[in-house]
C-alpha cells in the first residue's frame, strides 16, 4: 500500500486527490484504490474547497447533474441529497455549497458550510477536472462517467403538458358530467348551443342558458353564456401560448406526416381552438377552399371527443391559425398574432370553430333555427365572415412558396450535377456557370461566367444534363466546380442557408 | 522475412462511425428525437455560425472529417436535418433520427473544441461586464457575436411562431445567445459529446 497523489489541472480549477493504492500494490505503480482527501483550488479564491471521501462522493454527482441542467435547461425536480449543492445566482454565477462532513474530516472551516461562487468558466473547469478524473483508469477505477437523461418523473415542471393537466381537466369533465346527468331529463337541448356557437359555447355546457347551477358548480357569468365570443377564458399569456402551440404543432404535424401528400394547390387555413392540454376542441376553415380539403387534414382525427355526451370542461382555450400548405408544411401561429385576428372578435357561427358534433353534422341552417330557442342570438345575427385573407399574408405565403421551391430546385440541381460530374476531370481553376432551371428541375440553359469555364471539357457535365426542349419559367442558379473538387450550387442572388 | 499482407476487415455497413461511439441509443417509442432536442441542436449550430465566419462551411467539412458523410450527405441534407427544428421558417416534416442527431452532436463538439479559446474569452468578458453592471455589447467581440446570432436567428426562424415571438426583443435573444455560448463551453470538454447527447433527452424518457 502506497500513498498516492493525483492532480487534474485546468486553467481555473485544480483538483488534487490524495489516496492509497491497493494492499497488493508493492511497487507503488498501482492505481489509487482508496481516497483519503480531495481538494479543489479555484483561481482567485484563497481557500481550497476540500474534504474527505464523503465530500468527494457527493461532489462528483452533484457537479455532473448541474452541468446537465445547464445544458438542457431542465432542473431535476427533487432536491439533491448529499453534502454538495450547486445553484445559479442572479449574477450569472454558480453557487457551490458544501455541508460539513459527519466524520469531521473536512479541512475547510471545520463544522461550517463552505460556500464558493464560481464563474461559468470556473464551473466548466471543475466539470472538466472531474471528467478527466472519471476517465482516468488509474484513479479510483470503480468511478466512471454515468449519465442518464432526467426522467419525466424527475422533471415535474416540464412534464409534457398533456399529462400534467390531465388530472384537473378530467376532474372538471367529471363534474360537468355529473351536472349533466342530474339535469339531463330537464334539458333535452343540452348540446344545441355547442353545435351552433362552436367550441366557445362548449365552455358553458354542462348547463344550458338559464339553467340553475347544480350544487357545487360555480355559476357562469350570464353574459358569457350569451356571447360565445367571450364565454371562454382565452389564453393570452405569450409563454403559455408558445407551450400549447408546440404541443399542438407536434401532434398535428406528426399525424399529418402519415397522410398522403396534399393534392390541394393553395394554402388551407383553419382557425383552431386548443385546450391547455393541447387537444383540439374545435376548428373551422376560413374559406370554402380550406373547408373542402378537410379530409386531407388530420383535424377531424385529432378532434377531442368528450368522454360523455355531456360537455367539455370549462378550461381556457387558446386560438391558433393553422396553415397547411400544398408543400405539406404546417404553420401554426397564435390567432391573435396573425393578421386574421381582426376577424376574431366577431365569433360568428361561420368563423367559430366547429365542435365535435358540428364537424360531423356540419353547421347548417337547421342547427341555427333550433338554437333560436336558446340565448345565442349574437351568433346567428352576425353575418358570415370567413375571409380573413389580406394582402400581406398572401404576399408572405408567396414568398415562402418561392423560397421553398428554390431550395427544392437547388437540391435537385446539386444532386444531378454532382452525379453527372464524375471526378474524371480536375479543373485547374474554379469553373463558374449561371444555370437556368425550370420548375421540373430541368436545365433550360447555362452560360459560362469565366474564361476557364468556356472550354468544352468544363461545359461537359452541364451539356450532358441540358434537356432539349425544356422550357417554361426558369430560376437562375450559380454552379461552381471548384478547383479543389467541390461542387457549389446556390440560388443566383445567394442564399445564407446552409 | 516474408512480406506481410495487411488485411483490413470489411466494415459492415451497419456499423456506426467511430465518432459516434460513446453516444448510447436512447430508448424512445420511435426513432424520432423530441422537439426540444431538434430545436437545441439547430440553435447550437446557429451559435457556432455566429462565432465563426466559416461556421456553416465547417459543419460540412467536419462531417467528412468525422466520417459522417454517409449520414450527413450534403448541404441540402444538412439543411433538411437542421430544419426539423420546429421554430424554423421552413420546418421540415420529417423525424430527426437518433443517428442524425448523434452526428450533429459529434460535429458540434468537434467544432466547439476548436473554438475553445474564443468561447472561454467571450464568457470571461461577459462575466466581467456583468460584474460592472455593463451590457455585453460593451465589448466589441461579444457585440459582434450577439449581432450575428440575432441576425441568423431572425433570418431563419418563423416570426409567426409563438416560440420565436418570445425572442422578439434584442435582450431576450442576447440572453439565448449567451446561454448557448455556455452550452458550447460544456461541449468542449472531455465528455462534452456524451453530456450534450444525454441532456437532449432530459424530461423525455
Amino acid at each position: 500500500m502506497h500513498q498516492l497523489q493525483k492532480t487534474y489541472s485546468l486553467p481555473n480549477c485544480t483538483l488534487v486527490l490524495d489516496g492509497m493504492s491497493d494492499a497488493s500494490d508493492v511497487t507503488g505503480g498501482g492505481a489509487m484504490a482508496l481516497l483519503t482527501h480531495a481538494a479543489c483550488r479555484f483561481m482567485g479564491h484563497d481557500q481550497d474547497l476540500s474534504g474527505g471521501s464523503d465530500f468527494f462522493n457527493s461532489l462528483v454527482p452533484a457537479v455532473s447533474r448541474y452541468a446537465q441542467e445547464r445544458l438542457s435547461g431542465l432542473k431535476t425536480g427533487k432536491v439533491a441529497q448529499g453534502l454538495v449543492k450547486l445553484e445559479p445566482t442572479d449574477q450569472g454565477r454558480h453557487q457551490l455549497s458544501v455541508a460539513p462532513e459527519a466524520d469531521g474530516l473536512s479541512t475547510g472551516d471545520q463544522g461550517n458550510e463552505q460556500k464558493f461562487e464560481l464563474t461559468t468558466v470556473q464551473l466548466f473547469d471543475l466539470v472538466e477536472a472531474i471528467d478527466q478524473f472519471l476517465s482516468d483508469r488509474s484513479t479510483l477505477p470503480d468511478k466512471q462517467l454515468s449519465l442518464q437523461p432526467i426522467s419525466k418523473r424527475q422533471a415535474p415542471s416540464q412534464t409534457p403538458i398533456a399529462q400534467r393537466v390531465a388530472a384537473p381537466a378530467l376532474g372538471a369533465v367529471g363534474l360537468a358530467a355529473a351536472a349533466a346527468a342530474l339535469f339531463a331529463l330537464d334539458v333535452p337541448n343540452l348540446r344545441r348551443p355547442l353545435e351552433d356557437t362552436g367550441a366557445k359555447a362548449a365552455q358553458t355546457s354542462g348547463k344550458t342558458p338559464g339553467q340553475k347551477s347544480p350544487a357545487g358548480v360555480e355559476s357562469v357569468d350570464p353574459d358569457s353564456v350569451q356571447d360565445p365570443g367571450v364565454s371562454s377564458p382565452a389564453i393570452t399569456d405569450a409563454a403559455e401560448l408558445a407551450r400549447i402551440e408546440d404541443v399542438v404543432w407536434e401532434s398535428v404535424d406528426s399525424t399529418w406526416n402519415q397522410y398522403p401528400l396534399p393534392t390541394f394547390t393553395q394554402d388551407a387555413v383553419y382557425r383552431v381552438s386548443v385546450s391547455e392540454a393541447g387537444e383540439i376542441i374545435g376548428y373551422r376553415g376560413v374559406d370554402e377552399a380550406s373547408r373542402n380539403v378537410v379530409d386531407q387534414l388530420p383535424l377531424e382525427k385529432l378532434l377531442y371527443t368528450p368522454p360523455t355526451d355531456a360537455a367539455i370542461s370549462d378550461e381556457p382555450l387558446a386560438e391558433f391559425k393553422m396553415t397547411f400548405t400544398p408543400d405539406a408544411v404546417l404553420r401554426v401561429e397564435p390567432w391573435s398574432g396573425s393578421e386574421s385576428a381582426a376577424a376574431a372578435p366577431a365569433a360568428d357561427a361561420a368563423t367559430a370553430p366547429a365542435t365535435p358534433d358540428a364537424s360531423k353534422t356540419d353547421t347548417s341552417q337547421t342547427d341555427t333555427s333550433t338554437a333560436d330557442s336558446t340565448e345565442t342570438e349574437p351568433a346567428q345575427t352576425e353575418p358570415v365572415q370567413a375571409k380573413p385573407a389580406e394582402p400581406d399574408q398572401s404576399a408572405l405565403d408567396q414568398a415562402n412558396l418561392d423560397e421553398l421551391t428554390t431550395s427544392a430546385l437547388n437540391a435537385d440541381l446539386y444532386n444531378s450535377v454532382n452525379a453527372a460530374w464524375k471526378n474524371d476531370f480536375q479543373p485547374d481553376a474554379d469553373l463558374e456557370f449561371r444555370v437556368k432551371v425550370n420548375i421540373d428541375s430541368d436545365i433550360v440553359s447555362y452560360e459560362p461566367l469565366n474564361e476557364a469555364a468556356k472550354t468544352a471539357d468544363a461545359k461537359a457535365p452541364l451539356a450532358a444534363l441540358k434537356k432539349a426542349g425544356a422550357a417554361g419559367e426558369s430560376s437562375d442558379f450559380k454552379v461552381v466546380f471548384k478547383a479543389d473538387g467541390k461542387l457549389e450550387v446556390s440560388p443566383w442572388e445567394g442564399s445564407a442557408r446552409p | 522475412m516474408s512480406a506481410s499482407v495487411s488485411v483490413t476487415p470489411p466494415i459492415p455497413s451497419s456499423a456506426p462511425p467511430v465518432s459516434l461511439e460513446g453516444l448510447p441509443d436512447i430508448e424512445l417509442t420511435q426513432d424520432a428525437c423530441p422537439r426540444r432536442a431538434r430545436q437545441q441542436l439547430d440553435l447550437i449550430l446557429l451559435a457556432i455560425e455566429a462565432l465563426d465566419l466559416g461556421g456553416s462551411e465547417a459543419i460540412l467539412i467536419v462531417a467528412e472529417e468525422l466520417d459522417l458523410q454517409e449520414i450527413i450527405k450534403n448541404r441540402v441534407h444538412l439543411w433538411q436535418i437542421r430544419s426539423t427544428n420546429p421554430l424554423r421558417k421552413f420546418s421540415q416534416r420529417r423525424p430527426l433520427k437518433q443517428v442524425e442527431a448523434k452526428s450533429l452532436v459529434a460535429i458540434i463538439c468537434y467544432i466547439a473544441r476548436r473554438l475553445t479559446v474564443v468561447i472561454r474569452q467571450l464568457l470571461l468578458v461577459e462575466q466581467q461586464l456583468k460584474d460592472k453592471g455593463l451590457p455585453p455589447e460593451q465589448n466589441f467581440r461579444l457585440a459582434e457575436y450577439l449581432l450575428r446570432f440575432r441576425s441568423h436567428f431572425r433570418q431563419r426562424m418563423n416570426p409567426r411562431r409563438a416560440g420565436v415571438m418570445a425572442y422578439s426583443e434584442d435582450e431576450k435573444l442576447n440572453a439565448l445567445a449567451l446561454q448557448l455560448l455556455e452550452q458550447l463551453l460544456f461541449c468542449t470538454g472531455t465528455a462534452g459529446a456524451q453530456r450534450l447527447w444525454v441532456s437532449l433527452f432530459d424530461g423525455e424518457v
